[in-house]
């Protein structure tokens, strides 16, 4: 039993990272918008981000 | 007053700095609008828009509860727009004043701050809810209570509980203890008593060594009432989001495109876009007027009741309406349509006062009633077994939260507002459907209304010229009058397209136009307003006089819509009457398009129409006047239910409740029943919420219903009025408009 004085600090603190993972992405917008970005890349003809990769050849 | 140094929104009162807070702005009347991310319920609306009851200087507060926006009317003498801040700041509403709102499109950051808000309280209260449960596993299989490990597993869970309460509880206990300062209610405080006590019970209980605690409970109705209301916003914004953008405005405007004037739909208009509006519609963006001298009627903006006059170079705000001469214009902003929007759903202030819906005096009552019980059930308890007693009342209060209650309305008649606006009747609020079920006596205006405006054929007087026809066209060109318009598109049919320029225009409304063009006066009107003897006009006929000079007669072939007949009819044996300022020339016809035992009146002057609504009034009927809202505005006000038919241009009467598009009045007699539906539909769904609460109180006054079932039984509940009235109202629209 006394496995539990280990592993119970251990998955909380797991489970604290992926809520601060969560916190985190949540606080950089990411869940922001789920429609438009889902609709975004079947048109590819916009280029809309500034990060979206350029284009080859046309 | 606060000292100026110590108010941190000081900056807002330079109007300069903040265009895209102030929609307005004078002397004594301002309007700004203010993102206020708090407002989460429809207590915190309440609590906005009652503000200006008690604060000096402050005219309206109208909120808009999915974008968490209110727009503010104030007067600045008075008042200044910091100090209002501060006071916000003060009632837990911090208004969110960011310059990044300031380049245009401002909805989506606001939006997604309140939602990331929601997610962060969502995941802090599920991730505490997780692992809360999975350490009470062990006690709760039997686990020898008071062992080393089961009290190191509840220190554990009692200081996961305090960042739960934190982030997660924050919004109830916040807007709950705003609510009991400022000496009222609102549904947060129930949770907020349940949360206090099951959390102090909790520490207690550990602390003390007594027991495990209710930590788990606690997390999973946090949980529970955290996704209820995450569930309850998305609703609102898709709704809001299909009022807004899809449904509310079906107008076009008239661009002006290579001296062509061309309809096209009022969101594809464009900055630098020319438009001609003519009197009786609304400028639809701000814009710089190019050609024309005329006056706009701001008073629907400002509350200005002279109206101003305008010339080429003036500037005239959006939501403007035009009195006198068609004027063109150039678009100087883009078009905000939820501006335009909040125009119309905010025109509120103090119409029908004796109205008050029967789920806001029942939601009132509601709280005194659960506290009352929990304070005679913590009573009982304490002298039967005081160690139940804190369980009890918890679960009173939990069991007791109004939420079902406070759902009911927005979903069913919400709901309504979004299915009847497919049909082609928008309107403008939810307890507008609760008026238009009750409606008792109708009233419609006939030119324009009953009739189709766009499809009446004219004959012209004998012997009339080419040029004479392109005065006459230019002249009823100046108007939105329904027989001008159609005087103008037959003119248009008969090959005279040329613009004549007139001056001197002026519309008696209801009689006639009148103007100069090019060296000559003419009249277009009713007999009188020719000084020709009515008795001896023909049936229905606009008369046409140059420099003093008889012309002759224009006579419609009026159309009545289709359908019209069966919609009266199906309206039921309720008083039905058909005022017109026409004359009684085309009594046959309309005898034949409606119902026989329907009242007609003719030569209604737009005074006489009012009284008319009055008179009914006055005999017990709820009336609904249904019109065009160019001269029957003062009926429309009066009504009790006002419906605008909106043909194509933008009429916009601000007094309406209800914008129906033409091709739609058809239906009425089908709307009138679907809005019934949907009072039908509150009545269950409160009924229903009312019934889960007495058959929760009914367990938890014995003490029988444990917290955990009660955090389960509660968004239960919610979810059940949430389901019930979505899929009731969706049943009775397929029912009633399929058939």
């Amino acid at each position: 039993m006394s496995a539990f004085y280990l592993m119970v600090p251990v998955s909380i603190a797991l489970a604290t990272a992926f809520l601060y993972v969560f916190l985190k992405l949540n606080d950089n917008g990411q869940f922001d918008d789920t429609t438009s970005p889902s609709v975004r890349m079947l048109d590819d003809k916009t280029v809309d981000a500034p990060e979206a990769p350029k284009k080859e050849n046309e | 007053m606060a000292a100026p140094h110590s108010n941190p929104y000081t900056a807002l009162d330079q109007v300069d700095l903040y265009p895209h807070v102030y929609k307005h702005w004078s002397e004594n009347n301002a309007v700004a609008e203010l993102h206020l991310p708090t407002i989460h319920c429809a207590s915190c609306v309440r609590t906005l828009e009652t503000w200006p009851k008690w604060r000096e200087g402050l005219d309206s507060v109208v909120v808009d509860f999915s974008q968490q926006t209110a727009v503010i009317r104030f007067n600045p003498t008075l008042v200044s727009l910091s100090d209002l801040a501060l006071e916000l700041q003060g009632m837990s509403f911090p208004p969110d004043i960011s310059l990044a709102q300031s380049n245009g499109s401002s909805v989506h950051p606001k939006k997604s701050a309140l939602a990331r808000l929601q997610f962060k309280q969502m995941a802090v209260a599920g991730f505490v809810f997780g692992n809360t449960m999975l350490f009470a596993l062990p006690e709760y299989f039997g686990m020898e209570a008071g062992s080393d490990l089961s009290l190191f597993i509840r220190w554990i869970t009692a200081f996961l509980s305090i960042p739960l309460v934190w982030i997660s509880g924050a919004p109830f206990l916040i807007s709950g203890w705003a609510a009991l300062r400022q000496r009222t209610t609102n549904m947060d405080v129930p949770i907020s008593l349940g949360i206090a006590a099951l959390f102090l019970q909790s520490h207690w209980d550990v602390w003390t060594g007594s027991g495990p605690g209710y930590f788990d409970s606690l997390a999973g109705l946090l949980f529970f009432l955290l996704v209820g209301r995450w569930f309850q916003s998305q609703t609102y914004s898709a709704l809001h989001f299909e009022r807004d953008y899809r449904s509310f405005f079906p107008f076009s405007v008239w661009v002006v495109q290579n001296g062509k004037e061309v309809a096209k739909p009022l969101e594809s208009l464009k900055t630098g876009d020319l438009v001609r509006v003519r009197h009786g519609e609304m400028v639809p963006v701000e814009s710089t007027v190019l050609e024309g001298v005329s006056a706009v009627d701001v008073s629907f903006l400002t509350g200005e009741a002279q109206p101003q006059d305008v010339t080429p170079g003036s500037r005239v705000p959006a939501g403007a309406q035009l009195v006198g001469g068609s004027v063109l214009l150039r678009a100087e902003k883009a078009l905000d349509q939820k501006y335009l929007t909040s125009l119309w759903s905010e025109d509120t202030g103090g119409r029908r006062p004796q109205w008050t819906a029967l789920t806001d005096r029942l939601g009132r009552a509601f709280t005194g009633v659960v506290l009352g019980i929990s304070a005679a059930a913590a009573l009982v308890w304490a002298f039967l077994d005081p160690s139940l007693m804190v369980p009890v009342v918890t679960s009173v209060l939990i069991v007791a939260c109004p939420c079902a209650l406070a759902l009911a309305v927005p979903f069913a008649l919400g709901n309504s507002v979004r299915l009847l606006g497919r049909q082609g009747a928008f309107v403008k609020s939810t307890a507008t459907v609760e008026r238009l079920a009750a409606v008792g006596a109708w009233v419609f205006d006939k030119t324009g209304t009953l009739t189709v405006a766009g499809s009446v054929q004219w004959s012209e007087p004998s012997g009339i010229t080419p040029l004479q026809r392109i005065a006459l066209r230019a002249l009823a060109n100046q108007s939105a009058h329904p027989l001008s318009r159609s005087l103008v598109q037959h003119f248009t049919t008969q090959g005279t397209v040329d613009e004549g320029v007139v001056a001197q225009f002026e519309e008696a409304l209801g009689r006639g136009i009148s103007g100069v063009v090019g060296s000559k006066k003419y009249r277009l009107g009713s007999p009188v307003f020719c000084n020709q003897d009515p008795a001896a006009a023909p049936d229905h006929a606009v008369g046409a006089v140059e420099d003093g000079v008889f012309l002759g007669w224009f006579l419609p072939l009026s159309s009545f819509r289709p359908g019209l007949n069966q919609a009266l009819s199906g309206l039921g044996s309720v008083p039905i009457s058909v005022l017109t300022g026409d004359t009684d020339g085309e009594r046959q016809a309309l005898l034949a398009a409606v119902p026989s035992q329907t009242e007609l009146r003719f030569r209604q002057k737009p005074e006489d129409k009012k009284a008319y609504v009055q008179a009914l009034q006055e005999r017990g009927f709820s009336v609904a006047m249904v019109g065009d809202g160019l001269n029957d505005a003062g009926a429309l006000a009066q009504s009790d239910v006002g419906i605008t038919v909106a043909e194509d241009a933008l009429h916009f009467a601000p007094a309406c409740d209800v914008l129906l598009r033409g091709d739609a009045l058809p239906q009425l007699d089908r709307m009138q029943r679907f809005a019934q539906a949907g009072v039908r539909a509150v009545r269950l769904s409160i009924f229903m919420s009312l019934a889960y609460n007495v058959v929760g109180l009914s367990f938890a006054v014995r003490g029988a219903l444990t917290p955990e079932v009660s955090a389960i039984l509660m968004p239960l509940s919610s979810l059940s009025v949430v389901a019930f009235t979505t899929l009731y109202t969706r049943r009775q629209a397929q029912k009633i408009f399929a058939s």
